[in-house]
């Protein structure tokens, strides 16, 4: 989220499959921001009802 | 999928190195009291670091030194012990337990010489039957009084030095799958193989699993088939306890599952287990049993017939160092991402002078852990197998453990049968 090298900044980043998705858990040395950030070669939006 | 570089940041342990640094702030046991009955002096290795381990004749106070004298480099362990530190055996210089240098015989009397060498010096302390030691910079942290090495009851400890690194032993530990298939599936079909019965606690299919950070570590939970968030195996679950433990138990056991970094591809593996089980009697221990577990036969293949036997071939069957450069982690192995975040994290915190998680700094007499009671839903089949299907089949006192449980049992049946 604040934009810093996750490398330079001593985070790590640990890939992991579900399925047919690349998921890649990180944690961002600099703010802390830790989650899953998904690979995606097709992004599908469903549309909310309108 | 990790990197070269960051596998090896990950696994290396050596004064120096991120992991190692962070591995330094921490108290390991690292011998037995009773290995120090008949000599005073023990070499040690902790971190790819050889010490000397000492007690003193009349006040019986552990330290420990870097084992080779900065004189000469030989070692201290051959020295002699006095009450205000170890004399090395070849030209007796004398250090005292912060490793200051207090005597040179052979020298001038030169405080200036005397000054400008020092040795290397940790902390040692006796703990449940242990001497554990630290190795980092001061201050040193107080050595945390984990519920299951100071509760009362009967304790008991299985070691072995197994070939691989510390890490994917404790990445073991937060991969609640394995259970099912290591130790169910795999466990019956040994036992169809070679005529046994396989416990039938350990084959329940996880439905879900939980990973959540706390005060000392990773707390792990899972819900079985059959069972809900109701059960202890979720409402409670059990830690690791970072950097190197796990803390397991149910059915009047507890258990804490110690990995002692003792190099890069060494661990020192110990299984201390306390058991106390509702409605037990039992008499005060002088010490704990320690005994060796073996966990590869005369041919050299792994012995797969006992719980963490099983354990073992997965850890050491991957190699002195487990190569993260050709894994494929899956969903299930949240876990394990979590706790390398958990290293990454707290190395950093070191690198800013920053206490690691898990330090201890105020005087205490317990910390208690949590840790389900009820598990698997199957508490005397449960205790039972942990006993002897697990490593504590080569214990001493297995018999008399089994019977302390057995009498246990049959007296909160009698109990709750008398108040129906």
């Amino acid at each position: 989220m604040c934009a810093a090298s996750i490398e330079v900044h001593g985070g790590i980043s640990t890939e992991y499959w579900m399925g047919d998705q690349r998921v890649f858990m990180t944690w961002c040395g600099e703010c802390g921001w830790f989650g899953d950030v998904v690979r995606y070669d097709m992004v599908t939006i469903t549309e909310e009802e309108h | 999928m990790l990197t070269v570089e960051q596998n090896e940041e990950l696994t290396k342990v050596g004064p120096g190195t991120p992991m190692g640094e962070l591995l330094r702030r921490y108290w390991y046991p690292i011998a037995f009291e009773q290995d120090f009955d008949s000599v005073p002096t023990k070499t040690v290795r902790l971190l790819s670091e050889d010490w000397t381990l000492f007690k003193t004749p009349k006040s019986g106070r552990y330290g420990i030194v870097a084992e080779h004298c900065p004189h000469r480099s030989a070692s201290l362990t051959y020295g002699v012990v006095h009450e205000d530190g170890i004399r090395c055996g070849y030209h007796g210089w004398k250090w005292d337990f912060d490793g200051n240098c207090l005597e040179q015989p052979a020298e001038a009397d030169n405080q200036n010489f005397r000054d400008r060498v020092k040795q290397k010096a940790g902390k040692a302390q006796v703990m449940g039957g242990m001497v554990w030691v630290y190795v980092g910079p001061d201050p040193a942290p107080e050595l945390p009084r984990f519920d299951v090495f100071v509760m009362d009851g009967i304790k008991d400890c299985g070691y072995a030095t197994l070939p691989c690194n510390w890490l994917q032993i404790m990445e073991n530990s937060v991969d609640p799958h394995h259970v099912e298939w290591l130790h169910g599936y795999y466990f019956n079909f040994m036992g169809e193989t070679q005529g046994f019965d396989a416990p039938k606690a350990f084959q329940k299919k996880h439905l879900r699993t939980g990973f959540e950070e706390m005060e000392w570590g990773i707390l792990k939970r899972r819900v079985l088939e059959g069972g809900s968030e109701e059960n202890d195996d979720w409402k409670v679950g059990h830690p690791l306890v970072f950097p190197f433990y796990m803390r397991v138990g149910g059915a009047g056991i507890d258990q804490m599952q110690i990995r002692v970094p003792v190099d890069d591809t060494t661990t020192w593996k110990l299984f201390y287990s306390n058991h106390a089980p509702d409605g037990g009697q039992w008499e005060p221990q002088d010490r704990p049993v320690f005994y060796e577990y073996f966990w590869r036969d005369d041919q050299g293949r792994f012995i797969t017939d006992y719980i963490e036997g099983q354990d073992i071939m997965a850890w050491v069957s991957q190699g002195p160092v487990t190569d993260r450069t050709q894994e494929h982690l899956g969903r299930s192995d949240a876990g394990v991402a979590m706790l390398r975040k958990m290293f990454k994290e707290n190395m950093k915190r070191v690198a800013n002078d920053e206490d690691p998680i898990g330090t201890v700094r105020e005087p205490h007499d317990i910390i208690p852990l949590p840790c389900e009671r009820d598990k698997f839903g199957a508490e005397r089949e449960f205790a039972e197998a942990f006993i002897t299907m697990g490593s504590m089949r080569y214990s001493p006192q297995k018999q008399g453990l089994l019977d302390l449980h057995a009498d246990a049992w049959a007296r909160r049946e009698s109990k709750a049968g008398a108040g129906a």
